[in-house]
């Protein structure tokens, strides 16, 4: 009986070790899953915004269209020197700016949503983070542009707005989420610099695929470094 | 007098076999957890795998790979890690007598949801 008293620390430390090992798997596997869980639902919800703003791209062609065909009156009419033709091809084109500039505040306000929609994943997923002790969390990723390829977006100019967004149908949308799992501060600087530690980084896309757009995780596992 | 001499050993020999049967099982129960916590966590990974659309076969060796390396006492008695419309995992584990048995399913709806459904 004494004997075994006598290993009690060895059992007390045997027991410490498993418990920590689990409390640490436990909790690297709920970081996993709300990294995910969080992009995908980010994705889910940028989808309507993605789908949305490509269904603008042909009224985007059309004006682009009717751009090109204004300048080039408008220069015809100046060439020519008749006032009527020059004041009708003003006419005709201020009127396409017009129709441009509004389709254009039409798409930045998509934008803008799905701008906000991301600005509001990325507190949620800070805070449920927060709440299994992950540790911080790399935002820049998060606050990646919605679209992989945004198109020709040509910056607004005084005399005239040159081209709307063009939004190409391949694009992806990628929000990567680093999550660090670290003892508390005070330990890390203890820690010496060789010592591993864990992060987790997800992605998830979008995919189109007979016309419908799912997710795709790009990247989900955890690694050691 | 009788002496009594080797008596403490023989007192002694017993009590080092019940301290030494008592040390084994207990290194064993904390094998065993272990070894459960380290199956559920690397199905998780495995079925992560899956849905990186890595192959199947990558992801079962990965898997082995994991075990071989942290339980080598135990043997993998039965892995099946597919893609169907979800991604399923069932997996035995054996050590002797004792079996242990893991399955999981992920798919995009379960992620959404937040985490492996168990």
């Amino acid at each position: 009986m004494i004997a075994l008293l006598a290993l009690a620390p060895f059992f007390a430390a045997l027991f410490l070790c498993l418990a920590a090992g689990h409390a640490v798997l436990k909790k690297k596997s709920l970081a996993q899953s709300i990294c995910v869980a969080q992009a995908s639902r980010l994705q889910s919800e940028l989808k309507e915004s993605l789908i949305r703003l490509l269904r603008l791209n042909p009224r985007a062609a059309v004006l682009r269209r009717q751009r090109a065909a204004a300048d080039r009156s408008l220069r015809s009419a100046l060439l020519s020197g008749n006032p009527y033709a020059i004041a009708t091809a003003k006419a005709v084109q201020s009127a396409v700016i017009l129709a441009q500039t509004t389709f254009r505040a039409s798409q930045l306000k998509i934008l803008k949503e799905a701008d906000l929609t991301r600005t509001r994943f990325r507190r949620e997923t800070v805070s449920r983070l927060r709440r299994v002790e992950a540790g911080p969390l790399s935002t820049p990723h998060l606050l990646h542009p919605l679209f992989g390829r945004a198109g020709r977006a040509r910056a607004l100019t005084l005399s005239g707005l040159r081209s709307s967004i063009r939004v190409h149908a391949s694009a992806a949308a990628k929000i990567p989420l680093l999550g660090q799992s670290r003892p508390a501060r005070r330990l890390t600087r203890r820690l010496p610099a060789g010592v591993p530690r864990q992060s987790t980084e997800c992605s998830v896309s979008l995919e189109e695929k007979e016309g419908k757009w799912d997710l795709r995780v790009l990247a989900a596992s955890a690694s050691w470094r | 007098m009788k002496h009594a001499r080797g008596s403490a050993l023989i007192e002694a020999s017993g009590a080092v076999a019940v301290i030494a049967i008592f040390l084994a099982g207990v290194l064993l129960g904390g094998y065993l957890l272990f070894a459960k916590v380290w199956l559920e966590y690397q199905g998780e990974q495995a079925l992560y795998c899956l849905a990186e659309r890595r192959s199947g076969t990558l992801c079962r060796m990965l898997l082995r790979r994991k075990f071989e390396r942290f339980l080598p006492w135990g043997r993998v008695a039965a892995l099946s890690l597919r893609t169907e419309r979800n991604w399923h995992l069932d997996l035995e584990w054996r050590l002797g007598g004792y079996v242990l048995r893991v399955r999981r399913e992920l798919s995009p709806k379960i992620i959404v949801k937040s985490g492996v459904s168990r």
